[in-house]
């Protein structure tokens, strides 16, 4: 008799596991089933190297990370373009458009250099619109210079 | 005849396979050179924290795509340079990384790349809208309240009343090229007392609109009365040696610019050419500096948005020799590049003036370790200055407009939570990244071909991250992948190989880890590292599980003390425990402090 009820004592504990280790799997599963993906990495915890492509060993990491921003610059002033000569905007809001993705891209300066109306026109020519209908694009009333304006024509062959 | 005929037609003919061959050793390069761009498909192991489903992305040339998850239940597109990008997951995460490269011609690449940009853009833009209604009806309600300061950047590097030889020298450039007087009537002109009163209409992004006219008054305010920098403006740091010749000889060209930027400014109509007008003012007056003196002196570029980091954490984390060499070699990468790219020499020099205020902060660390500052990516120099907004009557207009802009705000929100909302199974990372693919083309015939293969967002399964991988390999049989071990697992092949097997049991656990540094970091508290072993890993997760346990129980003891530090730490190693009781891992220690380039590990070679 005594036995018997220390067995069934064991068995009941025994299921107690069973079952407190069912709940963690469960858990777990629940954990893995519904876990957020898609999140950012945590930030590095150095202060520095925030901006620097620094795969070389010499300083030339420098001019490669200067480079690339450039070229990223060009290529979100093309979708810019890209996006104004659907919708139409307003000039002062396509150099706000402008200075916010010189500003992601480390560029403090862009009124002068002549890449940025190369990049227009490069958009432009991606959005389907024809040369002659440059002077017309109301978005691009505030390039004044005429040199720019043959800059954004110069993007088309 | 005949057989020199004959013999003729078969010189002929080998001619013709001789030529066919050279052709073919010739061609089949550029052949192959059509493949050389790829699009390479990115897997992100799991992690702790907001990354326990894993996390995905693409990688064309050096640029990485990936769309993440955002504050207020958005997903969103967001661009980084791979190396940083690798730097963050791969090292200072601690994650693998499963790479899977798909060649395709350089047309396909070019559209791809393209299509994300627009993508990007667009939604950059879609946000940029929604800030301006934002800040319409803050800058309102702060109105109602009888707060009437707005703050302008750029105007904080300059002192409010004195004055010096440099900007006295530049008020002349202004009027030698504008005439007398040019100056003082813009400033006249300038007024935004008329958008003050437009408050009534209320138009959106009125304040902006406000903020822009502002800062341009007050610009020509700084020109107009030769306003030199304020003592807090400039920062240098011990570790930047002095101009060399070459620099000061660039530089002399360099202002020369700079000041051509101004003259531009000021005769443009561009909106913001107020802000940008300032900081290109305030870098005249930098470089005037380090010219007299010989020795580098920027702008201090860090925001108001930069982390103020205190000083207990700045001596577990920041009083590191390693991390001023590599700061010190950072200023003078930029350095070289500003003198070597006469192209790109506005961005070299603001990236100099990034490397230079985080040396700066560093070598403050160590020589006092006082709080410093952190920031984040690229920055530009903007410290603001508060100015008052010109007087209006009408409270009650004013708490009117409040409601129309917050009614304005809100709506744009609503639009877009709807485009943008984050969902679990149906946009996520994976999805909107096989779907933003799949737009770059006209529809599945003409991806089919131009890739050579075709996603399908959410099928088989393809909402899971570590889906994309075996679903790419399927899609794209031309593909190849490659396994990028995590920080930790390719320092610990390393240490294995150098110094034998035994080693591994040294480093499998964060007591004897050579590797791991708990103390950097604020990971959850566990014992053993589970990421490298299967079978025994329910084991050491019951162990870790008990270690993090018993550290809880330290941790409420400690918990007046250490603001609950050490209980948080402890109940989150429990947490992360529990899968591992269940073979399935997901902690793998983080590396906060690892650089991108470390000393004992050249940087993995990037591929062409």
């Amino acid at each position: 008799m005594r036995f018997e009820i220390e067995n069934q004592a064991r068995v009941m504990r025994i299921m107690q596991a069973v079952r407190i280790r069912v709940a963690l799997g469960v858990a777990a599963v629940a954990l893995l089933a519904f876990a957020p993906a898609c999140s950012s990495s945590r930030s590095s915890g150095s202060s520095s190297s925030s901006s620097r492509s620094s795969s070389s060993s010499s300083g030339s990491g420098g001019g490669e990370a200067v480079s690339a921003s450039q070229l990223a610059f060009q290529e979100e002033i093309a979708a810019i373009a890209v996006l104004y000569a659907s919708s139409n905007g307003s000039a002062e809001d396509f150099q706000r458009d402008v200075s916010a993705a010189a500003k992601r891209n480390g560029v403090p300066y862009w009124e002068l250099d002549e890449r940025v109306f190369t990049s227009i026109g490069t958009g432009l020519q991606r959005a389907g619109v024809p040369k002659e209908a440059l002077g017309n694009l109301p978005f691009l009333s505030g390039v004044r210079n005429a040199e720019h304006f043959v800059a954004v024509g110069n993007a088309y062959p | 005849m005949r057989d020199s005929m004959i013999s003729g037609r078969r010189t002929t003919a080998e001619t013709s396979v001789l030529v066919a061959f050279i052709f073919a050793f010739i061609l089949a390069p550029i052949g192959r050179a059509e493949h050389r761009r790829a699009i390479d498909f990115l897997y992100i192991d799991s992690a702790t924290g907001h990354a326990t489903g894993g996390h995905a992305a693409i990688r064309l040339g050096e640029t990485i795509f990936h769309f993440r998850y955002a504050p207020g239940g958005l997903l969103l597109l967001e661009t980084e340079t791979w190396e940083r990008w690798r730097h963050l997951y791969n090292d200072a995460d601690n994650r693998s990384i499963s790479l899977s490269r798909a060649p395709v011609s350089d047309a396909t690449y070019d559209r791809v790349r393209a299509h994300f940009f627009d993508h990007y853009v667009r939604q950059k833009h879609r946000f940029r809208v929604l800030a301006q209604m934002t800040e319409d009806e803050e800058l309102l309600r702060r109105f109602a309240a009888g707060d009437d300061a707005i703050e302008i950047e750029g105007l904080g590097f300059f002192s409010p009343t004195d004055t010096n030889s440099a900007a006295v020298d530049l008020k002349a450039r202004v009027e030698a090229n504008f005439g007398d007087g040019w100056l003082e009537a813009r400033r006249r002109d300038a007024n935004a007392a008329r958008i003050r009163e437009s408050v009534r209409d209320a138009p959106p992004g009125w304040a902006v609109r406000l903020r822009e006219q502002l800062a341009w008054c007050e610009a020509l305010k700084i020109l107009a009365d030769a306003r030199r920098l304020a003592d807090d403006a400039l920062i240098n740091a011990e570790g930047a040696t002095s101009l060399t010749e070459r620099e000061r000889a660039v530089a002399e060209e360099f202002v020369e610019t700079l000041v051509d930027s101004v003259l531009a400014l000021l005769a443009s109509d561009r909106p913001d050419r107020g802000t940008a007008l300032l900081v290109q003012v305030a870098r005249i007056q930098a470089w005037s500096r380090s010219l007299e003196t010989g020795a580098l002196t920027t702008l201090d570029p860090f925001s108001a948005r930069a982390k103020v980091v205190p000083a207990d954490t700045v001596a577990r984390r920041y009083r590191d020799e390693r991390l001023l060499v590599d700061a010190r070699e950072e200023v003078a990468a930029f350095r070289e590049a500003f003198v070597a790219d006469g192209r790109s020499r506005e961005i070299a020099y603001a990236r100099i003036e990034a490397a230079l205020g985080r040396l700066s902060e560093l070598e403050r660390a160590t020589r006092s370790g006082a709080s410093i500052r952190v920031e984040e990516g690229l920055l530009l120099p903007s410290k603001p200055r508060a100015v008052r907004s010109p007087p209006t009557d009408g409270t009650d207009e004013i708490e009117r407009a409040a409601t129309i802009a917050e009614r304005n705000r809100d709506r744009e929100l609503d639009e877009a939570q709807k485009t943008y909302r984050y969902h679990l199974l149906t946009r996520n990372c994976v999805t909107e990244l096989v779907r933003c693919i799949n737009e770059s083309f006209g529809g599945p015939e003409e991806a089919l071909e131009r890739l050579g293969g075709w996603l399908e967002p959410g099928e088989p399964f393809l909402y899971i991250p570590c889906r994309l991988t075996p679903e790419v390999e399927s899609a794209f049989p031309a593909s190849e992948t490659e396994l990028m071990k995590s920080y930790r697992l390719r320092q610990l092949d390393r240490l294995v190989e150098r110094r034998g097997s035994l080693t591994w049991f040294r480093e499998n656990n964060t007591l004897t880890s050579t590797l791991y540094d708990a103390s950097a970091t604020d990971d959850g508290v566990f014992l053993f590292f589970t990421d490298d072993v299967i079978l025994p890993r329910p084991l050491l997760g019951a162990a870790n599980f008990a270690y993090a346990g018993v550290h809880g129980v330290g941790g409420l003891l400690l918990a007046p003390f250490d603001r609950a530090r050490l209980l948080w730490r402890s109940v989150r190693g429990m947490f992360y425990s529990l899968p591992e009781v269940f073979f399935f891992n997901i902690r793998k220690g983080s590396f906060p402090l690892v650089l991108p380039r470390s000393p004992e590990e050249p940087t993995r070679p990037m591929r062409p």
